[in-house]
């Protein structure tokens, strides 16, 4: 224990505030942060009484000529995807994290393709990746199922005598799950920077400080172009057990990246609606999904040229426990070490 | 978190910011003079950090580091109360525990250090010294952004806390 410690344990805590005195502060900060009040900068010296006081006399005034005068203009506060993103990051990174010894991740992977059929299939998997306390890593993947997803997807399926689509669960019962490409990846977040588990969970929180912790391990000899390593380094981060301030700050990063905007518009087909990191990736348009309320990944989905979503990935579930996680019977090469 | 210069703008985003600060920064302002100011002035910072928000400047520190160093300020202000609590601790002990939480009293044992003592030696303490010391124990703010908070170079809080180690040293061992 050090000594900062020491006087932290030692001296008298303050026990948290009630419901009630969190919902007065919150009133009483929240009310006056709805006054477009800019020009009043100066205000910050005066006291609250005495604000009180001045808006109470403003009020009366206003009050008794309201009638006579036109309402004055309010100008809307604008808010940009990017600073509802600021918002979400905030709050990701205030957010407590769940103890554990295990850390898991669950995916549920969408795509709409043809596939081999002559019909549009939707195909679903489960995808886990999980570490564990003695560098043990696990991760796997699932076929769930293979369906016609339009009218006349179906049509053309029944046409077909509705065979059995595959992948899917009972399709090959030697192997109904295998090893997953993450798993072999591991903690890896680009070529040349693969932490230890301590060392990700250590990773700044600010975004300058990440991007510059980060930057030490580019080497120019293995990869190429500094700004592609570091956003491909950040979006692993984003779904890694880094802490939730350093995800948040990784969030920040790449939404600073050259060739990588907010948006807070997204089609919504699987389901993920939230403020969206976008990039194009050749044709294809990405967007890393967040929620706008908790800052947490929501996923990630991509975009057909004319702006049709077809594939995606949702996260299930993300976090500690102490439960070990099993792969499915007959799944080979699902753990490892890291 | 950091934030560029005057990305504080719009309410939904202060309210996020303080959603997730008011508790720990009334925490710190209750821990360093009475409980029973906390609430008013943690609500102060964070009316001033909205009135002062076009202010806020990522390159110079994040937002926590910056309400830290307004409600550092608002503390200030109380400077001559916050050193008489600390005397009256070391005359007469802690107030009574409100938590009254068995670990804590276990952490007080294990550290071999009383509050009394300790009080006293933070009584003696200057006003800047205190203030880098408590925004690293009560914040668990790191130095650049003690740096940050109080507007002051890395080398400034370096030379603090070394004085104040000094006179701390004969409490804390």
């Amino acid at each position: 224990m050090n000594e900062f410690q020491v006087i932290d344990s030692v001296m008298p805590d303050v026990p948290p505030p009630s419901a009630d005195q969190l919902a007065a502060a919150r009133e009483r900060v929240l009310a006056a942060t709805q006054v477009p009040p800019v020009s009043m900068a100066r205000a910050g010296e005066r006291s609250w009484t005495g604000m009180a006081l001045v808006a109470a006399a403003v009020a009366l005034v206003v009050g008794a000529v309201v009638a006579f005068v036109p309402r004055p203009v309010v100008e809307p506060v604008a808010v940009t995807p990017m600073q509802k993103l600021e918002a979400a990051a905030v709050r990701l990174a205030a957010t407590p994290e769940a103890k554990g010894r295990y850390w898991r991740r669950d995916t549920e992977h969408v795509m709409r393709t043809k596939n081999g059929y002559g019909y549009k299939v939707e195909e679903r998997a489960m995808e886990v990746l999980a570490f564990g306390p003695n560098r043990e890593v696990y991760g796997w993947h699932e076929p769930v199922s293979s369906k016609p997803y339009t009218a006349e997807g179906l049509k053309a399926w029944r046409r077909d005598g509705s065979p059995k689509l595959c992948p899917a669960r009972g399709c090959d019962k030697n192997m109904p799950a295998y090893s997953s490409v993450d798993l072999d990846l591991g903690l890896e977040l680009a070529d040349g920077l693969k932490p230890t588990l301590t060392e990700l969970r250590s990773l700044p929180k600010d975004p300058a400080a990440l991007r510059a912790r980060l930057l030490e391990s580019y080497n120019p000899q293995v990869a190429a172009e500094r700004e592609p390593w570091l956003e491909g380094a950040a979006s692993r981060l984003i779904t890694s057990p880094a802490t939730p301030g350093t995800r948040a700050a990784a969030y920040l990063l790449l939404a600073n990246a050259p060739g990588i905007k907010v948006v807070d518009d997204i089609p919504g087909t699987f389901g993920l609606d939230g403020l969206a990191l976008q990039y194009k990736a050749g044709q294809v348009v990405g967007q890393i999904v967040i929620d706008r309320r908790t800052g947490q990944l929501l996923g990630r989905q991509w975009l057909a040229p004319e702006g049709v979503d077809y594939g995606a990935e949702i996260v299930r579930k993300a976090g500690w426990s102490d439960v070990r996680p099993v792969p499915p019977t007959k799944c080979v090469r699902c753990t490892a070490r890291l | 978190m950091r934030a560029n210069k005057g990305v504080i703008t719009a309410p939904d985003v202060f309210e996020a910011v303080f959603e997730a600060h008011y508790e720990e920064i009334r925490r710190y302002i209750g821990r360093r003079l009475d409980p029973d100011v906390a609430e008013d002035l943690a609500a102060e910072t964070f009316l001033i950090a909205f009135r002062q928000r076009e202010r806020f400047d990522s390159a110079v520190g994040g937002v926590r580091p910056w309400l830290y160093g307004i409600a550092t300020n608002l503390i200030g202000r109380h400077r001559r109360a916050e050193v008489r609590r600390y005397r009256a601790m070391a005359r007469t002990g802690p107030p009574p525990d409100d938590e009254g939480h068995d670990q804590r009293i276990v952490d007080r044992l294990s550290a071999s250090v009383t509050v009394d003592r300790l009080a006293g030696a933070l009584a003696r303490l200057s006003k800047g010294e205190r203030d880098v010391v408590l925004l690293i124990a009560y914040g668990g703010l790191g130095y650049d952004e003690v740096a940050a908070a109080l507007r002051i170079a890395s080398g400034t809080v370096a030379s603090r806390l070394s004085r104040a180690r000094t006179k701390l040293r004969e409490v804390l061992g």
